[in-house]
Parts: C-alpha cells; structure tokens; sequence
C-alpha cells in the first residue's frame, strides 16, 4: 500500500472511531436520561412521604395531648374523675 | 516610492502597536483575572439551590414530643403581575384574616416581592391555592409547632417568624437546634438551564439537634392542672411549682400560671411569657426555718428534741419579733426544737439562728446555694438576693431565720430542700437530659452532678424527721398522703413591694416544700402561690395543691407506700 492509500486509511478509520464513540455516548446519555428523571421523581415522592408523615405525627400528637383525651372522656364517653378518698385523722381517744 | 513606504511603515507600525495593546490585554485579562472571569463563569455556569435545614425537636424524657416542625406555605407576590389590585385584595382577604387596606397598602408599591401571609394554615394555603390568582405565589416554609399548647411552655420557649429561638429552650439552644443549610450545586448553562450531562454536587444540610428534656408529659400537665386549680379557687394573682427527683437533680415539671400558648406567644403579655420558677425571686418565709434548723444541728448547738424557753415576743433593738398566731391559753412556752419548726415559731428559730451567729448562718445558707445561679440549663435565671453579713442589720439575723429579708427563686428553694432529701447532698437541677442527631444518636448529654456535701447524713436525717413531724401533726397536716410518710414545711410570708422597700399590705406568698417517702424520697414537690385573695395561709391553700400533685405523681410513677 503507498503511503497516500495508508494515510487514507488512517483518516476513514479515525472517523469511524470518533463517529462509534459519539454515537455511543449519545445512547449512554439518552439511556441515562430516563433513569435520572426516575432518581428525581422518586426523591421527591420520598421527600413528600417524609412530609406527610412529619403532619400525621404532629396531628397525631395535637389530638392526643392529655387535655383532649380528658376531655374526650368526660364529653364523649360521660366518664368521671375517680372519686376522692378522705381520711379523717382521730385522737386516739376518741371514738 | 520613497513616500508610498513610508506609508507602510507608518501603516505597519500602529498596526503592530494596536496588536500588542491587544495582546498585552488579552495576557492581562488571561493571566491576572483569571481567577476572576474563572468565578465570574462558573457562577453563570453552575445553578445553587439551597436546602434549609429541618429545626431540632424538643421531647419530654419518654420522647414523647413537646415541640416539633412541620411545613407550611406563605403567600407572597409581585405587585407588578397583578392586573386587577382591588379585585385581587377582595379575593385574598376572604380567605385570610388581614384588612383588605393593609393588603391593598402593602401591594401598592414598588417593591418587587411582597408578602402577603407567612406560614399559612393548611386550610388557608389550600383556599388560597384553589383561588389560582395571577400574580400569587407560594414559598415552603418550616413552621414551629407545639402540640400540647400551653403544656411546658415556660421551659420550651418560642420562636420567632423566621424560626429564630426567643424564649427558653428555643432561645438558649437556638445554635443547636436551627442546624445549618445545605445545597446543590447543578452545571448549567448561563440562562440557568441545567446541562443533561452537566454534574450535580449536593451538600446536605445539617438538621438541628433534637433535644431530651428530664421533663415528663404526664407529670407536667398534673402539675400544671392542679395549680390552675389552686390559684382560681384562692383567687391568687399567680403560681408556680416545681417538680424534681431529689436525688437526681432531674425537673419532672416546672409550671408558672398564667400559662401561655406558645402557638400564639404574641398575644400574651410578656410577663406571662417568662419562666418566674427561674426568673422571680420572693421572699421564702417560714421555709426558710429548715435551714436554719440544719445548720444548728449540722454545728451540735442543740439536739432536735432538746426543750427550750421560747418567749412569746422577742425584742431585738428597736424591733420585736413576733409570732404568726397568738399562743393558746395554758401554753408553757417551752418547746423541743423539732416543734419550733412543727408549730412554725419564729421567735423559736430566731433563738437557733442567735445561736449560730450571722457569720456562720451566712456560710450554711450560701452552701445550700442561695445567693448563686443554680446554673439550670434556662435562660435568665436569677441569683436571688443575699446580702452579705457585713450589710447585715442587727434584726436580720433573726429575719432571715425565718425567711424573710431574703429572696430565692422557687427553684433555689427546690433545690436547697432536696439537699435535704438526698441525706446531705445538693445536686445541681437539669432539665436536659441529652442531644440526638435525627438518626437518634446521641450527640451530647448533660451529666447529673452532685455540687457538694451540706450537711453530714444524720443530720439531714434529723432534719427529715422533724420536718415528717411538721406533715404529721405540725402546720401541714393537710399535705399528709395516706400510706406515706411525707416530709415538708409550710411558709406564708409577707409579699415585699417591688421598689424593695417594705411589704405589700395584705399580700402574702403562701407556699410548700414537700418530699415523699421521706427517708426514701422519690419525689420533692415545691407549690408556690401569689397573693390569694382567699386562704392566704399555706395549710389552706398550697398544702391542698401539693397534696393532689403528689397522690396523681406517686399513683403514676407507682411508688411505693410506706405502710397500708
């Protein structure tokens, strides 16, 4: 081969590489894409689920405060305070 | 010719001088502000979104929570999108509780960004949404919130607007809890499009740190009942109690009524909004006597049953000192020392301070930490009034024997008396237990300490007895619980006016110290309240109040009696 068909060669050759790597890193990226967009949306879902459950437990706790269940219990459920109990202290020579 | 080059030289040479200028520029520009263009470009570049950290929880000692975050959204526009001003404001104040003048003033300007309402009820921010007005907008913010409302509100504190601690916990921790703010770093191009393939760096952003408090939920809102009750039914302007493990140092419950809500801290008055358990000082009264009485033991000048002559009056220079209550007909005046301090004699335990003299008087009361900061970790705290005895009068001894011409904080009281309990003992009060990350893990934890020995242990023990006799059969019979044995000691002293000068007429500060089983103590209790209208006496009117908080307290914590 003369060196003009070789340098030809070497040309064809290093386009085809150069043209196989970008076409290969444009598949890489477009597959990448997707997958990316999926990490994000699922990070947010989980962001919003940690929200949510942040509001539940404080709703929880406001509506379960020891002021509410009395209330609740006397309003709703009619229940009274347990009686009190009262000790008279006597003399001991008293009857 | 000669002249045509001339021309091109003179042509040539501002040609070269113009082209080194530029070179000479570009070198310049490449090599002394390349850091410069470098920021300037990477600005343009990169996108930074920042991440606001989540603020630290405040939980009682079962982590059950006291004081949480949640997000909320504030409205906010920019004037110059809003077509219609009035239609807009009439549309907006039907959901939020604002004048339409004040919205219509605040969008009536130049300013680029106005808000309307921060932190917005999930209510509002949904009405508000559902509205879809051109020109508002929504930003997410952390809001603060306490579940229980007015329950602990002294101890937590409250934020401001923009979160920033201002009261208590919130306040003193402030650093801790805010936690610091993250980003995200995205390569763009510079319309700020992020770049497909463009790198993401994330900093995350450091939550704040939760905080466990020795508080507990239960015990809290016991106490906290109970007071309110006391203080409507004696009609007084005010109370506190506090609720400590002796032997520990740890606050159960500290409750200062009025109470607030720390949801809506703006619409109390500011002196609602202060912890008065760490802050107020007031003059003890006959409390005071069991120290007097630990310190004439702790020195051998007398035995708790020796007897002595108590005279009914005792005239000290130009004062006299008198007793509370006239003495009964066929009294014979003379009295073992554990009734000096069972019948409340003030004339009594100025015979023991006399005794003691003031020099040494003054080192006992400073050892059971009057005078000093208790150093509990709230902010604010008062060092109480101690005058040294060099400022002494004569008739202050005798004063200061039975609690007055002195002033404590509840909680320097607390304290003092659990030294007692604790055989001797004094431990430093905590109200924070420890630090946790989010994950739970314990960052820091603030250690019980025993400050110093007071008093030997037989002496506290005698002091115990004497002060079981007081419950038993002395001045606070009506703190007794049945099945234990409680010791305590009852004070009503005069209320002194604030310019320090005098008392107020007709106003006193009844009180009660207590702890239960006395030679076992699990629990101390101190009732305070402020100028009742009715029953000013302790016996009447603190003394129920702790009896309450101590049968709901013993029956909780299942502490055992100390005889069926």
């Amino acid at each position: 081969m003369n060196l003009k068909n070789k340098r030809l060669v070497f040309y064809i050759s290093t386009y085809i590489l150069i043209a196989l790597f970008a076409i290969l890193g444009l598949i890489y990226n477009t597959k990448a894409i997707p997958i990316n967009e999926n990490i994000s949306q699922t990070s947010q879902k989980l962001s919003k689920l940690k929200e949510d459950n942040r509001k539940l437990y404080l709703e929880l706790h406001s509506r379960t405060t020891l002021e509410a269940i009395e209330k609740y219990a006397a309003i709703t459920l009619n229940m009274v305070p347990a009686p009190e109990i009262h000790y008279l202290i006597r003399e001991s020579n008293e009857y | 010719m000669n002249i045509n080059r001339a021309r091109l030289r003179f042509f040539l040479i501002c040609f070269y001088t113009i082209l080194c200028l530029i070179v000479v520029r570009l070198g310049y520009l490449q090599l002394f502000k390349h850091n410069f263009f470098l920021q300037k470009s990477t600005s343009q570049l990169k996108k930074i979104i920042k991440l606001y950290p989540n603020r630290g929880n405040v939980y009682d000692h079962k982590n059950k929570p006291l004081a949480l975050t949640t997000t909320s959204y504030s409205a906010y526009t920019m004037p110059s999108q809003i077509k219609d001003k009035l239609e807009f404001t009439k549309k907006v104040t039907s959901v939020i509780n604002s004048s339409q003048k004040d919205i219509l003033k605040r969008i009536n300007t130049r300013s680029p960004f106005v808000w309307i309402k921060r932190k917005l009820n999930s209510t509002s921010y949904q009405k508000l949404l559902d509205l879809n007005l051109e020109g508002l907008d929504f930003i997410k913010e952390e809001k603060r919130v306490y579940p229980h409302n007015n329950l602990a509100a002294d101890i937590l504190g409250f934020v401001g607007i923009d979160n920033q601690g201002l009261g208590g916990l919130e306040y003193k921790y402030d650093s801790l809890l805010k936690g610091s703010s993250g980003k995200i770093i995205l390569e763009g191009d510079p319309r700020g499009c992020r770049l497909i393939t463009g790198s993401k760096k994330t900093l995350p952003p450091n939550d704040g740190k939760n905080i466990i408090t020795t508080i507990d939920e239960y015990i809290q809102y016991i106490a906290q009942k109970y007071l309110k009750e006391g203080v409507e039914k004696n009609q007084a302007e005010a109370g506190h109690v506090i609720v400590m493990n002796p032997g520990t140092g740890d606050i159960l419950a500290m409750a200062d009524y009025p109470f607030f809500n720390a949801n809506q801290w703006s619409k109390y008055p500011v002196h609602t909004r202060k912890n008065s358990c760490v802050v107020d000082v007031f003059e003890p009264g006959s409390v005071f006597k069991v120290f007097t009485l630990a310190a004439a033991l702790e020195e051998n000048l007398f035995s708790y049953d020796q007897k002595i002559k108590v005279p009914e009056k005792l005239k000290i220079g130009r004062h006299t000192i008198n007793e509370a209550h006239a003495r009964k007909d066929g009294e014979s005046g003379i009295y073992s020392v554990s009734q000096i301090i069972e019948k409340s004699l003030n004339v009594g335990s100025s015979l023991l301070a006399g005794q003691l003299g003031k020099e040494k008087f003054y080192e006992y009361i400073k050892s059971f930490g009057f005078g000093k900061q208790t150093g509990i970790e709230l902010p604010g705290e008062s060092s109480g009034l101690l005058r040294h005895p060099d400022k002494w009068a004569k008739i202050d001894l005798s004063m200061i024997s039975f609690g007055q011409g002195v002033a404590c904080t509840p909680l320097q009281i607390a304290t003092a008396v659990s030294a007692i309990a604790n055989k001797g003992l004094l431990v430093k009060p905590r109200i924070i237990k420890y630090f946790t990350q989010e994950t739970d893990q314990t960052m820091k934890s603030i250690p019980k300490k025993t400050v110093r020995r007071v008093i030997d242990k037989e002496t506290a023990l005698k002091v115990t007895e004497v002060m079981t006799n007081v419950v038993k059969q002395g001045t606070a019979v009506a703190a007794s619980l049945p099945g234990y044995n409680v010791a305590g000691k009852t004070g009503t002293a005069q209320k002194a006016k604030k310019n320090g000068r005098g008392y107020e007429h007709g106003k006193y500060m009844p009180s009660f110290v207590g702890f239960f089983p006395s030679y076992k103590p699990e629990v101390l209790i101190l009732v305070v309240l402020d100028s009742p209208k009715k029953n000013y006496y302790a016996s009447l009117s603190a003394c129920p109040v702790f009896k309450k908080i101590a049968l709901a307290t013993a029956d909780y914590l299942n502490i055992a009696p100390d005889y069926y």
